[in-house]
């Protein structure tokens, strides 16, 4: 009896140590993990801005469409060419100009320089087809169907006579019918 | 409905080929490596259908997908009562030396991974580089159900898809897995890199339990998961993280099979090998610094069958790429110098763009100065211990870095600055080495030795 209390005290004491030793490793590696976020800036940056915040954003508008989101984070770009995408049919063929008209000089542009991508223009707008003011080969040269007009650039390209005030606008190679 | 059954035959058809290799690996490896193996399968089976003039529908690559895992699963199917009987015992057990410490770390990466895989899906694409290439070509395979017949690699309606740096030439594993899940009905491919990346967790995980006990791996894997740049892009669709993966866990399987010389090991580090360079081709110079590495280490005992079967298999996706782009008249400006040329200072402004990465902790962390630190203080233990495979790992990792500059100095930067390629690109490219060095910093004599005398202190089995 004597010998199983005994054991049972050592087995205890035993478990305490354990224990003890335990949570001053864990509290240790806590600190290593303080020091890391107190000393290296980026460990910091990983976890208040990159992850911390964009949970939050996440966890605020899960249920906000995802076009919706990348309009957030593509910004104009992204919405001007959503507008031309929702206004023109698929079969479409849209003449788009060249990098002037998105950035005139000596203006500030509201669209950023991945608009130059036909790649990036093609993400949003396929299967609608591109034909840029540059590709004089495109074989759907002869086939387009509606011209993006950006600061007066394209207004040549439609067959009737057009006053445009607005720096943005979508029209019909054809004139519509009255 | 759809996009649950994909995904679930794309783990099944991983699944199956890490049993045809072998039943025997673990819960954790099984967990890991399934949807790894079968994206990167899947992909390839999808190349192989393109190639054969079968559309890229959905259900023609489920069908296929299904066909070649139930073929992979008739191995297991004659030999069902070994496999049986060896399940049986099969016990998922928490790890043995189960401390505070551990429980630390796991729980951090819980959180710190489901904060990253909340943030990946919630955000769709929106970087560059994704929506100049990947993502976009992955979006019109998905319509259009070809690669080879594709209308934006037609040089009459996208004039500059041939020039130098153009993405038609980029191996398409990534492009084909997000044309998978938009073919599914998903809205993003989103699903792609946050799975990969959950995935290479777990993996990474599994496979440092078996070079520096569970504590060391949990540290390693919480190491590799908040590396700065990294943790950054493994939420884009960009290709570089998803490479680091298969790289990474190529070489842990590669320097595993030196360590513990079992067959397994062998034929996953293939296969891993393979999938390497299969998401990019520069993926080659880990087939080149393991190659050298393992004619190396066995020389005494080398068994050239082995070594034919490592080089030759696992660029075997490379080869097939380069065959199915002749085919079809898939081409772009060389950008590759091939002859022998000597420029000072473009080596020097590669070595100065090196040594600020790796020096600084702005992109990486404390990952390159933990292991430069750990390489120093086990110098004499590397060649005086018989830890072969930690003298292995270190030998893979400088050698690769090694022969990154090489191919740097062999490209011709006809579409760019070499300073902004080495800015953008070479520092995303570095994320192949942060597991490997990780790994070395967790499992090298000196720390591997505190660490199980650790887990003996605080391990409460056997009170």
């Amino acid at each position: 009896m004597k010998k199983e209390n005994n054991s049972k005290t050592s087995l205890s004491i035993r478990l305490l140590k354990k224990t003890l030793f335990n949570v001053v490793a864990a509290c240790v590696a806590c600190g290593l993990v303080w020091l890391c976020y107190r000393y290296v800036p980026t460990y910091a940056w990983v976890y208040n801005s990159n992850l911390t915040m964009h949970f939050k954003t996440a966890r605020m508008n899960r249920k906000v469409p995802a076009d919706q989101i990348r309009a957030g984070k593509l910004g104009f770009s992204f919405q001007y060419l959503s507008l031309i995408r929702d206004n023109t049919p698929e079969h479409a063929v849209i003449w788009m100009p060249g990098e002037k008209a998105y950035f005139p000089e000596g203006e500030k542009s509201p669209f950023d320089r991945q608009i130059l991508s036909k790649m990036y223009r093609l993400r949003v707008l396929y299967p609608r087809k591109i034909v840029d003011a540059e590709e004089i080969g495109n074989k759907y040269a002869n086939e387009i169907t509606h011209v993006a007009i950006i600061n007066g650039h394209g207004v040549e390209k439609l067959s009737y006579p057009l006053d445009i005030d607005e720096p943005y606008a979508l029209c019909s190679v054809k004139e519509p019918e009255k | 409905m759809m996009i649950t059954l994909g995904l679930l035959t794309t783990f099944f058809v991983g699944f199956s080929v890490l049993n045809f290799i072998s039943f025997r690996y673990s819960v954790l490896e099984k967990l890991g490596l399934s949807f790894l193996l079968g994206i990167g399968v899947q992909t390839l089976l999808m190349l192989l259908m393109d190639l054969l003039g079968i559309r890229l529908s959905v259900s023609n690559i489920l069908v296929d997908s299904l066909l070649l895992a139930l073929g992979l699963n008739l191995k297991m199917y004659f030999r069902r009562k070994e496999v049986w009987s060896a399940l049986k015992k099969v016990r998922f057990t928490f790890p043995k030396g189960l401390n505070l410490v551990w429980l630390l770390f796991i729980v951090l990466i819980i959180c710190l991974e489901y904060m990253n895989w909340t943030k990946c899906m919630f955000f769709p694409t929106f970087d560059r580089d994704s929506l100049a290439s990947f993502d976009t070509i992955g979006w019109i395979i998905s319509k259009e159900q070809t690669l080879k017949g594709l209308s934006i690699f037609q040089g009459d309606y996208m004039p500059h898809i041939h020039q130098a740096g153009s993405s038609i030439t980029y191996i398409p594993m990534i492009q084909l897995s997000y044309a998978y899940v938009y073919a599914l009905g998903m809205e993003t491919s989103k699903v792609i890199p946050a799975l990969i990346y959950l995935s290479f967790l777990i993996s990474f995980y599994a496979a440092s339990r078996r070079f520096c006990g569970d504590t060391g791996a949990a540290l390693a894997t919480f190491f590799v998961l908040i590396t700065p740049e990294m943790i950054a892009f493994s939420s884009l669709s960009g290709t570089n993280v998803i490479h680091a993966v298969y790289a990474s866990l190529g070489v842990i399987y590669t320097v595993l099979w030196l360590k513990e010389d079992k067959r397994s090991d062998f034929a996953l580090a293939i296969l891993l090998m393979a999938l390497n360079v299969w998401t990019r081709n520069e993926g080659i110079i880990f087939i080149g610094a393991s190659f050298a590495v393992i004619f190396f280490f066995k020389q005494n005992s080398i068994c050239w069958k082995d070594l034919i079967l490592y080089g030759s298999l696992s660029i075997l996706p490379f080869v097939f790429w380069g065959v199915f782009m002749k085919i079809n008249g898939i081409y772009a400006e060389n950008i590759v110098i091939f002859k022998p040329f000597y420029d000072g200072e473009k080596i020097q402004t590669i070595w100065l763009a090196f040594r600020g990465l790796l020096s600084g902790t702005s992109y990486y962390g404390l990952s390159f100065v933990a292991f430069a630190i750990a390489v120093v203080a086990n110098a004499l233990f590397l060649f005086k211990v018989k830890r072969k495979d930690m003298l292995a790992l270190v030998a893979i990792t400088l050698l690769s870095l090694l022969f990154y500059m090489v191919i740097l100095y062999h490209i011709d930067y006809k579409w760019d600055n070499i300073a902004n390629v080495l800015s953008y690109s070479a520092k995303r490219f570095l994320f192949c080495f942060i597991p490997l060095v990780w790994l070395y910093t967790m499992s090298n004599h000196l720390v591997s030795t505190f660490l199980r005398k650790l887990e003996g202190w605080l391990s409460f089995k056997g009170i």
